[in-house]
């Protein structure tokens, strides 16, 4: 079945209007003991690109992966603080009873991985089986969908001819984009993209940015990238991490830093402590 | 490999043919057990494939669920206690076995079973006993072997644990667990210490039923290699060895077949290129 807001509690939700996406308060994330997330408090706001930079290690890819639970894959993971994240117009803690089973809370949000994990199967089985299997879709809901993610991936005109090929026989970039596809499909509230063009030619990296151009006056984005100039293209939030700890937010209509500054700051130990 | 079955061919060609599986019972009467065949081979390829399919009937779920167990579900704790055991077991001599499996019997004589017997039952118990550590082991390897992406994309795609072992990992995992079955009911259908102990005679016509004694191709050539009276015999002893081969090659072919096919589903990939509108249809 799939999951429907007629599924959540009322008591978890909040009632004032909503015009962000998802909302951190004093989160902190541990692995076997060790501190790697602190007490991070984020807005993201219900439009656009939020862009995470930071060095390796700064805690981005485990602070994008709060947003759906996915840590508590991990071996040794505890997470404390509030998430609440806004799902088909309700404010909703992830934490919550609703989301005693994490699957629940990740139909709702899509993620993209830094290197293309198309399953082992078919292009065409790789969009469905979430759809069958996480959202329970019946066979012509599954067709429709597939074609309309396919379409906004811009992919459909590259593989609708071969569908029933392996996913393993495209490109990087077209892998990529059909996992982007394989989330869109879910109709995600939210959508995590984690370096979603950091394994890709440049080519292709710009395929995804005006791909994500398109796709951000229709979601929500959280986005983490090693890439200054992406992060500067595309952000209209940037959220600069050091150490587990968020160091700088920037919002385009208050103006982004240039490249050199964000650098500088990157590469500064003192402006991060 | 080529010389064993150069030696086999050699040797047991010649009695390859009616006789050795039926005498002279006519092949129907035979195959329909209408009429005995007492000095035949045909009852205990019968034997062997019932021994074999109620073997891995009793083995294949315990052992691929405590594959699955160990691999993604049990504590670093039972992990190691679980995984020690099941590599005890592995280590235990199949004639060990047998006599585990005839103590059980006496055991049983004297308290829960007065008329318990050697019989199809618990030679099938015993091999499923013997045959359990190689499914596990198999099965947790060929898991534990996928990249560990494949277990955080099912997750990140909605699917509850269950789901992405079912859906994802079991699939993508199927040609090691597979490979693990075959090895396992090769092992069934060769053993023959096991059987001696447990139920298996010389002549005992057709499988009467689970509690009945029944011959295995495995104890015929025991049998008749080391109680030849002439050279037909022996050589007839060369040729059960030549079908119990084929067997094994037919269960291997089987196997193959049915592993493409369930690959073939669970990816669904076709090799001819349909055209957009079947895609759209299908």
């Amino acid at each position: 079945m799939p999951n429907t807001t007629s599924d959540f509690n009322p008591t978890e939700q909040e009632t004032q209007p909503i015009e962000r996406a998802a909302r951190l308060k004093h989160v902190c994330t541990f692995f076997d003991g060790v501190q790697v997330l602190h007490d991070i408090s984020l807005e993201i706001p219900a439009h656009g690109i939020t862009v995470l930079v930071g060095r390796s290690g700064s805690g981005k890819t485990t602070l994008l992966r709060t947003f759906n639970r996915l840590n508590e894959c991990l071996p040794g993971c505890r997470t404390r603080g509030s998430i609440h994240v806004s799902l088909k117009g309700q404010f909703m803690d992830v934490h919550g009873p609703a989301f005693r089973d994490a699957a629940r809370l990740r139909i709702h949000i899509g993620m993209v991985f830094q290197t293309p994990d198309v399953l082992p199967v078919s292009i065409r089985r790789n969009i469905e089986l979430p759809l069958r299997h996480a959202l329970g879709l019946p066979q012509a809901d599954i067709d429709e969908r597939l074609q309309q993610a396919l379409r906004e991936s811009g992919l459909w005109e590259e593989v609708s001819e071969r569908l029933h090929a392996p996913a393993e026989t495209l490109s990087g970039g077209q892998q990529q984009r059909l996992c982007l596809a394989r989330s869109l499909a879910m109709h995600p509230s939210l959508l995590l993209l984690d370096e979603p063009t950091a394994s890709l030619d440049s080519v292709s990296a710009r395929t995804i940015e005006a791909l994500l151009q398109t796709l951000r006056r229709r979601y929500p984005v959280v986005m983490v990238s090693h890439s200054l100039g992406q992060a500067l293209r595309l952000a209209d939030r940037l959220v600069l991490m050091n150490n587990g700890r968020i160091q700088h937010i920037w919002n385009r209509q208050d103006g982004l830093p240039d490249a050199p500054t964000l650098e500088t700051m990157l590469e500064d130990d003192t402006c991060c402590t | 490999m080529l010389a064993l079955v150069g030696v086999l061919l050699r040797n047991g060609t010649g009695a390859l043919g009616q006789a050795l599986f039926f005498d002279s019972v006519p092949p129907l009467a035979a195959i329909t057990g209408q009429v005995p065949v007492w000095d035949g081979i045909w009852p205990a390829c019968v034997g062997t494939l019932s021994l074999l399919a109620l073997t891995m009937l009793l083995a294949l779920g315990p052992g691929i669920g405590c594959g699955i167990y160990l691999a993604s579900y049990a504590s670093p704790r039972i992990k190691a206690l679980l995984g020690f055991a099941i590599d005890l077991l592995a280590g235990v001599p199949s004639i060990v076995m047998g006599l585990f499996g005839f103590t059980l019997l006496l055991t049983l004589r004297h308290s829960a079973a007065p008329n318990a017997g050697p019989c199809l039952l618990l030679a099938s118990c015993c091999l499923a006993l013997l045959v359990l550590p190689v499914l596990v082991s198999t099965t947790r390897g060929a898991l534990e072997a996928l990249p560990r992406q494949l277990h955080l994309s099912g997750a990140a795609l909605g699917l509850c644990r269950w789901k992405t072992m079912r859906h994802i990992l079991l699939p993508a995992a199927a040609r090691g667990i597979l490979s693990g079955v075959l090895l396992a009911a090769g092992r069934a259908a060769e053993d023959t210490a096991v059987i001696m102990l447990t139920g298996a005679v010389a002549n005992a016509g057709l499988p009467a039923g689970l509690t009945a004694r029944f011959e295995a191709l495995p104890f015929t050539i025991f049998y008749r290699s080391s109680q030849y009276r002439d050279a037909l015999d022996l050589q007839q002893g060369f040729a059960t060895t030549l079908v119990l081969l084929a067997l094994s090659l037919a269960l291997l072919a089987a196997a193959t077949r049915l592993q493409r096919a369930l690959d073939q589903r669970w990816q669904g990939i076709r090799t001819n290129r349909p055209t957009q509108h079947a895609d759209r249809h299908a």
